[in-house]
């Protein structure tokens, strides 16, 4: 990135109060003084800020027309708490997960978000500092560590099971929250004998109920499976042997099989690293393996190989009759967005969000001939891939991302569109955000009714504030149909779910 | 494995007499804790040893402690082995005649009392656990000679935080 020469726009205090305390405060933190810096020659970077340690509340402010039938709970989760005690995270991956609820009732739209109180945010909290390495950040004087969930952030994703919301991190065991007010009930596990076991942040919730995820366990090479019923008891885990597993971040299902890439990104062994970011090499020379097991038995049915590529999110996959298997993803050449670009833009330095940026790619897996051949399918950055719940593991019409399309120069460093791709028609339909507001991830969802929406959260950077905007998805071009606005503005988030009801 | 049917009995703050100078007394198993069992040569100058376990959550099962000598190599021979019953909030326990010298321990609370630590799907432990000093590792096992307590003539503390 170049830091443009922007017209540098006035965030009033009011702006900024609900964000941080420390805003302005003096601090010892060179990354703390230097993000703060570069936020006033860049305020877009407010995304980035993080909130301190407190909760939001407040009715949306809500203008057009929101559709009627259109009721129930957008859960989000994401890093929302970067500082505590005047001390940065050097990775945007780190902050506390910060859990959001937009509820859309009779009595309009209302928002709320809670940090999850995990064991390290109590820890940290009760000492007023950060103790805990994270997974790209080592505060001073850290204490040592008993296991994965003595860091877990919980500050990836949300997901609605049985009676509880879970909030998920991608190294260690899932949070329970009460869904009705997200206060934290406690670190799930699901039985004795997978106590601790990793559970990702992007289990796929099959149209049936069935769900489906995965967790790695990067230095012992071990990939975890969880199966679990409608009724979200659990059905099967299993633990297999996986060389160079590395940190697969998502997975799929289809009809019959489990689906993953393993992208050549593996802790290097003997690397005495201060944390697990600056263990893990990248070996651009190496395949990225196409893994594919079998749901009937949980065991490997064939592994293909791709050129050397960082996949973080996957659309949907399906088969058809014939066995083949078709996926798309937002396909990056290299992991150094996560691996530069997040570490950077905690400080507010220049970091390059372009060239790393992913792709939209589409796939092609073969398992009797043991191919496996790739695509791009649109010329523009593109991430957040989505689809409606009912089409996952089955063939899908459309899928939804956010994108950036090669003329477009937004006031910012982000993606600025929202599209949505019809794939049978092979036609893309989208909607250019305002040059001061950030997109966050799209959902594709259906109404009580069957009628079909897109919704939007976004964050206006300029004006300080928050919002949600409702779009047709049969019409993302036209524009939003209805847009709720928070009378505060949170930390940009990644990953949410949709319980209509 | 065989059931220990022995249940918890003594005062928490058991005062184990010449306990186990020899040889292990009770069969101290686990995946995380693995034994040496070798002699201790007699005492010169005897030394008290307190064992102090925190944060003990429940009373099911029994505590087991392994006490073991420290080389600059890193792990020497064990010297003590017991097995307490389990009290909330804390357990103690006095060695007695413990030669001078440098030492670390480990605890275990078997909350099923089956003589083994109870692991996850991948061997991770899902018992309570703790070491001298609370020494944790980074991403892995705590160093040993971060566990280890120098016990002068006057006596020392083997001090233990259950990691639940």
């Amino acid at each position: 990135m170049k830091r443009r020469d922007v017209l540098q726009l006035a965030l009033t205090a009011a702006a900024l109060a609900p964000l941080g305390r420390f805003a302005f405060a003096a601090t010892g933190d060179a990354w703390e003084a230097a993000f703060l810096d570069a936020m006033a020659d860049e305020p877009w970077l407010l995304g980035y800020l993080g909130c301190d340690d407190r909760t939001f509340e407040a009715a949306a402010e809500v203008t057009g027309s929101w559709p009627a039938a259109l009721r129930g709970s957008l859960y989000r989760n994401g890093p929302g708490m970067h500082s505590l005690g005047g001390w940065r995270y050097r990775h945007l991956f780190d902050g506390d997960g910060l859990v959001q609820a937009w509820r859309f009732g009779a009595d309009g739209v209302n928002h709320q978000a809670r940090l999850v109180a995990t064991h390290k945010l109590e820890r940290e909290r009760a000492a007023g500092r950060r103790l805990l390495p994270g997974f790209g950040s080592l505060p001073p004087d850290a204490v040592g560590v008993t296991g994965a969930d003595d860091l877990n952030p919980a500050n990836i994703s949300v997901l609605p099971h049985g009676d509880r919301l879970l909030a998920l991190w991608e190294a260690g065991s899932a949070w329970a929250l009460d869904p009705k007010d997200l206060t934290t009930e406690g670190l799930v596990t699901f039985s004795a004998e997978t106590r601790g076991l990793p559970f990702s942040a992007h289990p796929r919730l099959e149209p049936d109920g069935t769900l489906w995820n995965f967790g790695y366990l990067a230095s012992a090479d071990k990939l975890v499976l969880w199966h679990f019923a409608p009724d979200a008891t659990l059905k099967r885990v299993k633990v297999l042997d996986v060389p160079r597993v590395g940190m697969p971040h998502d997975f799929m299902v289809t009809r019959h099989h489990l689906l993953l890439l393993l992208p050549p990104l593996y802790p290097e062994p003997g690397v005495d690293a201060d944390t697990l970011l600056d263990s893990l090499r990248w070996h651009s020379r190496e395949a990225t393996r196409v893994l594919v097991l079998r749901k009937a038995d949980l065991e490997v049915a064939g592994e293909m190989e791709l050129p050397a590529q960082w996949v973080f999110h996957y659309g949907n996959a399906w088969e058809d009759e014939a066995g083949v298997i078709r996926f798309d993803a937002a396909r990056a050449p290299d992991p150094l967005l996560m691996t530069e670009s997040f570490r950077e833009l905690m400080r507010g330095a220049d970091a390059d969000f372009t060239t790393s940026a992913a792709r939209p790619y589409r796939y092609r897996v073969d398992l009797r001939a043991g191919t496996a051949v790739e695509e791009p399918f649109a010329d523009m950055l593109g991430e957040f891939p989505s689809v409606l719940p009912r089409h996952v593991g089955r063939r899908h019409g459309e899928l939804v991302m956010l994108g950036r399309h090669a003329g477009d120069q937004p006031r910012h460093d982000g993606l600025d569109r929202v599209s949505v791709f019809d794939l049978e028609r092979e036609i893309e339909s989208s909607w250019r955000y305002p040059d001061t507001e950030m997109p966050e991830e799209h959902l594709p969802v259906e109404a009580a009714d069957g009628s079909r929406w897109l919704l939007g959260p976004a964050l206006d950077w300029a004006s300080g504030y928050s919002l949600l905007r409702v779009f047709r998805l049969e019409d993302v071009a036209a524009g939003p149909v209805a847009t709720a606005r928070l009378p505060y503005a949170v930390p940009l988030g990644l990953h949410g779910r949709f319980l209509a009801g | 494995m065989t059931r220990n049917e022995e249940t918890g009995q003594g005062l928490a703050d058991a005062t184990l007499a010449r306990a186990c100078r020899t040889a292990a007394v009770t069969v101290f198993v686990s995946t995380l804790l693995l034994l040496m069992l070798l002699h201790a040569a007699p005492a010169a100058h005897a030394a008290e040893v307190r064992v102090v376990i925190e944060d003990v959550r429940s009373t099911s099962g029994v505590l087991r402690v392994q006490v073991l000598t420290a080389t600059d190599a890193g792990e020497g021979p064990t010297v003590a082995q017991l097995r307490l019953p389990a009290v909330k909030p804390q357990v103690r326990a006095t060695l007695h005649d413990l030669e001078p010298g440098r030492y670390a321990a480990r605890v275990h609370h078997d909350l099923d009392g089956d003589g083994e630590m109870a692991t996850n799907l991948v061997g991770m432990p899902t018992e309570p656990w703790g070491v001298s000093n609370d020494a944790r590792g980074r991403f892995g096992p705590p160093p040993f000679q971060d566990m280890v307590v120098e016990v002068g003539v006057d006596g020392g503390e083997l001090r233990m935080t259950l990691v639940h």
